[in-house]
């Protein structure tokens, strides 16, 4: 690869940003995911950047998801979230142009929403002002349970939910 | 820790279990002293699925101790066929009565009308769930009637994975050392995967198909209805309904003391014949209801506040 070509690929990602979150190795394809769980979209009042399937810097032919969101700092809440989304992801913390913290995401032990309880006799499947809360029984197999009506999902049914697949 | 609600078993002391068998049981020998314990208080009924047992003892349990009752026994002709969700209905509820009990269909709806409410909420049965207050009726035979309740063993038997029932009553168990549990229960009709999760590391169990196999060992049988419904092939369920039918012949081979119970009502899964023999505990476990729902409403209308 020429250095041309190797410049252009570093200006997709050098975008820096003042005060905001990077999210990096996130599994390819999965950045919108990610944009959905955080409620954002076009009306967002500060820059994204979002760069999709791009080669990882350690390993070329690994290819990851990135998304730079400025003017935000994710709630416990919102990592518990992305941590079952995107495990493994790396969150950062930016503040003045700085890394001001790091941490990798991981699956949580307790989060809200973001999927449907399976039992189709739940309480949450009904019309009532509750939001689903899951706890996190094992991570590998992964499988949650609904703490309203206490029952078991698995891998398959949580993959389904999240990415339709 | 006082607790508000009584929503599942698996949230109750074993001395908070205790301490209500012990009023029950002075309940019942001495009613008298306990007749004006909820005068003036109203028990709401919340009653989204039939219900007979349940329903009449919690009223009965109310009317001995000087309370009153309202409520309804269905949904039907009530705001909730109009919509209503059951957020609403409980804070509806709330306002007119000092504590509910709530049975209904839907799972978790129990846990979400503890949330909402301010004042106690007992489940009367949620969906295959939990039947708590039917466990506490259950030990308080068992206590009764064996003067223990360590060192038990207890097959529970029939439908075990859709009778609410049958979860309350393993937690209780589960809260007392040395009992053990065979669950005994055709293919189809096993224990839950969550059931058994919540109970591994608290109680030893095992997995029967066969009552005969294991009726020369247990103190206890607890026997809960196979409903045909539940077999999506008639022909399955024909195979195994006589497996689970208790008849004197199988009563003979139980060990001495032995006891057998129903949380009713029964269709024919015990014969007649068995209804008067002496291990025949199912008609006092159902009177028996009356005084352990006493107790807990005594608990949480005087005693939940005072901790």
């Amino acid at each position: 690869m020429s250095k041309k070509d190797n410049e252009h690929k570093k200006e997709l990602l050098v975008t820096k940003i003042k005060n905001g979150v990077v999210i990096d190795r996130i599994p390819p394809g999965r950045s919108l995911k990610v944009l959905s769980v955080l409620g954002i979209d076009d009306e967002y009042p500060a820059m994204v950047a979002l760069a999709i399937k791009v080669p990882s810097k350690k390993r070329e032919e690994k290819l990851k998801d990135v998304l730079k969101i400025a003017e935000i700092e994710l709630t416990e809440e919102e990592k518990n979230k992305l941590g079952l989304v995107i495990p493994g992801a790396t969150y950062n913390i930016i503040r003045d142009f700085e890394v001001y913290k790091k941490e990798e995401l991981r699956i949580p032990q307790h989060f809200k929403g973001i999927l449907k309880c399976q039992n189709p006799k739940c309480i949450t499947n009904f019309r009532e002002p509750i939001t689903p809360e899951y706890e996190v029984i094992s991570t590998d197999p992964l499988t949650i349970r609904c703490i309203y009506c206490e029952r078991f999902m698995g891998e398959e049914y949580i993959s389904q939910q999240l990415f339709g697949r | 820790m006082p607790i508000k609600h009584l929503i599942s078993v698996k949230d109750l002391s074993r001395e908070f279990l205790d301490s209500l068998f012990i009023t029950a049981k002075d309940m019942e020998e001495h009613p008298e002293k306990y007749s004006s314990n909820a005068r003036g208080k109203i028990l709401a009924t919340l009653f989204f699925e039939p219900s007979t047992r349940t329903r009449l003892s919690f009223e009965s349990a109310m009317f001995r101790l000087g309370g009153n009752v309202l409520g309804f026994s269905s949904p039907k002709g009530t705001s909730v066929e109009k919509g209503e969700s059951l957020a609403d209905t409980i804070r509806m509820a709330q306002a007119y009565a000092d504590i509910i009990v709530l049975r209904h269909y839907v799972e978790g709806s129990a846990r979400v009308a503890s949330m909402i409410s301010e004042v106690p909420v007992i489940s009367g049965g949620t969906g295959s769930q939990e039947h708590p207050t039917q466990a506490i009726l259950d030990l308080y035979t068992i206590w009764k009637s064996c003067g223990k309740l360590t060192g038990l063993k207890v097959a529970i038997v029939g439908d075990l994975r859709y009778g609410r029932t049958v979860p309350s009553l393993s937690f209780a168990l589960a809260k007392y050392p040395g009992n053990k549990i065979y669950f005994v229960a055709p293919k189809q009709l096993r224990v839950r995967k969550e059931v058994l999760h919540d109970l591994k590391g608290k109680i030893e169990y095992e997995e029967k198909e066969n009552l005969e196999e294991v009726i020369g060992e247990v103190d206890v049988a607890y026997i809960t209805r196979v409903q045909k419904e539940r077999f999506p092939d008639p022909q399955e369920y024909v195979k195994v309904k006589d497996t689970y039918i208790i008849t004197p012949e199988l009563i003979e081979k139980s060990k001495e003391d032995f006891i057998l119970l129903h949380p009713l009502p029964r269709v024919g899964e015990i014969t007649y014949e068995v209804d008067n023999m002496p291990q025949a505990k199912y008609f006092e476990q159902a009177k028996n209801g009356v005084y352990a729902r006493m107790a807990i409403l005594d608990y949480f209308l005087n005693k939940a506040n005072n901790e």
